[in-house]
């Protein structure tokens, strides 16, 4: 079995199916999560370079102006990533209800 | 006729070239060393200094005056006649900000003629000439240091503050403990850190930026596109600030990349750590030390930043395991 994913590392995942920027980025996960979740802008730079490296996610497009914004999108291996770990969390809950139910 | 003179505020320099032109004295050149050459004259001129520093301003403004001369960032412009315009406000912040940086080299200059000439004191035999050296860089660091406070009075940074911190939570709760009293931090230069009287209250974030996150520019574009502005960046050192109504500003909100920020901290003062006592066994190899006193002041002063070095990884390392039981 694959390494659980932790939980910034899958709400960013799951945000980048439409390509984002940074504060997009974070403005999505906070209501993906009903406001649950702040994500810190640091904490989110240092998860995206990690997942560049990946190639779980990619440069969608670079802005023109000199800030040189960057959208980000995820790849076909990070869609993959995605489903192995709902199929993993799916396991642990049926596992759980089985044992709670028993 | 030539003169020579320096001045640090550049309103004091025009004042006194119109003072000049008053006296019958036309600026015709300004060169290397602040040379001023003067000209008789009858026409009575008026001086403006500019600072282009954003090239880009510079082809949307004309200055209608006769242009006189360039001298590093500055350029000398003359009219018969009162100038209608004023020197950018932020192009004179960037020029001296950048004036007080090579007053803060001169001081790390010193410093270091001063510690090299301790070095050559226990070689040395009386009347020790190394004394008046040493001296003499005292007081060009202090002359230094009164300079660098002139010129933040001069861009509003006024209040100055001299403290010293090896301990980034401490510096960042006393920064946003005075940003609460409308104090902003602005710059910060060997233990001085400068404010300004400001109507928004900051929230200030003391960041210690490492290799893994990749390129620093890219790093400190990223957070400033969140609406946060980088404040001060000496190294690995950097400053963010964001307004505090934007609501609650953090860099770091899971527990792996905190746990990689002190991890970093920690490393970071290992390896001073490591070259101190480097440099206190070097200076211990040389048996003769209970003959020079000199060396035993170095030896100590050299340990009691151990002791402090010491403690601050201590602190970060209960931090780190404090985070590690969290998980």
């Amino acid at each position: 079995m694959k390494n659980a994913l932790t939980e910034s590392t899958y709400f960013i995942l799951i945000s980048l199916y439409e390509p984002l920027h940074g504060y997009g980025i974070m403005q999505k996960i906070s209501e993906l999560s009903n406001g649950r979740i702040t994500m810190g802008a640091g904490t989110l730079y240092g998860a995206i370079v990690n997942m560049l490296d990946k190639k779980w996610i990619e440069i969608y497009s670079v802005d023109e102006s000199s800030r040189k914004k960057k959208e980000y999108i995820i790849t076909e291996v990070g869609k993959q990533v995605v489903k192995d770990e709902i199929k993993r969390l799916e396991e642990l809950i049926s596992c759980g209800k089985r044992m709670e139910e028993n | 006729m030539k003169k020579i003179k320096f001045f640090i505020n550049l309103e004091n320099e025009v004042a006194w070239l119109n003072e000049m032109s008053k006296h019958g004295f036309e600026l015709v050149n300004v060169s290397f060393l602040n040379v001023y050459t003067f000209e008789k004259s009858s026409v009575i001129y008026n001086y403006f200094i500019d600072l282009p520093i954003n090239k880009i301003q510079d082809a949307t403004k004309k200055i209608e005056a006769t242009h006189i001369a360039n001298l590093g960032n500055r350029v000398y412009y003359k009219k018969n006649g009162v100038f209608d315009h004023n020197i950018d406000q932020d192009n004179s912040t960037v020029y001296y900000k950048k004036l007080s940086q090579i007053f803060m080299f001169t001081i790390l200059f010193y410093a270091i003629s001063i510690i090299f000439q301790i070095g050559l004191l226990s070689n040395s035999t009386f009347p020790y000439p190394q004394y008046i050296v040493i001296a003499i860089m005292l007081i060009l660091i202090f002359i230094s240091i009164k300079l660098i406070l002139n010129i933040y009075k001069i861009i509003g940074n006024n209040i100055v503050k001299f403290k010293l911190f090896l301990d980034k939570d401490k510096e960042e709760k006393w920064l946003n403990e005075l940003a609460k009293n409308h104090l902003a931090l602005e710059s910060f230069i060997i233990g001085f850190y400068f404010f300004k009287k400001s109507d928004v209250i900051w929230e200030y974030k003391v960041d210690i930026y490492r290799k893994s996150l990749g390129n620093r520019d890219d790093y400190i574009k990223f957070i400033e596109d969140t609406g946060a502005q980088l404040v001060l960046n000496y190294g690995f050192w950097m400053i963010f600030k964001r307004d505090s109504s934007f609501g609650e500003f953090e860099l770091y909100t899971d527990t792996k990349s905190q746990l990689q920020q002190y991890n970093a901290i920690r490393n970071a003062f290992t390896i001073v750590l490591l070259i101190e006592l480097f440099a206190i066994g070097i200076n211990l190899i040389h048996n003769d030390i209970y003959y020079h006193k000199d060396r035993l002041i170095i030896i100590s002063l050299l340990m009691l930043f151990v002791i402090a070095l010491l403690y601050v990884i201590f602190k970060t390392q209960t931090i780190i395991n404090r985070i590690k039981n969290k998980i």
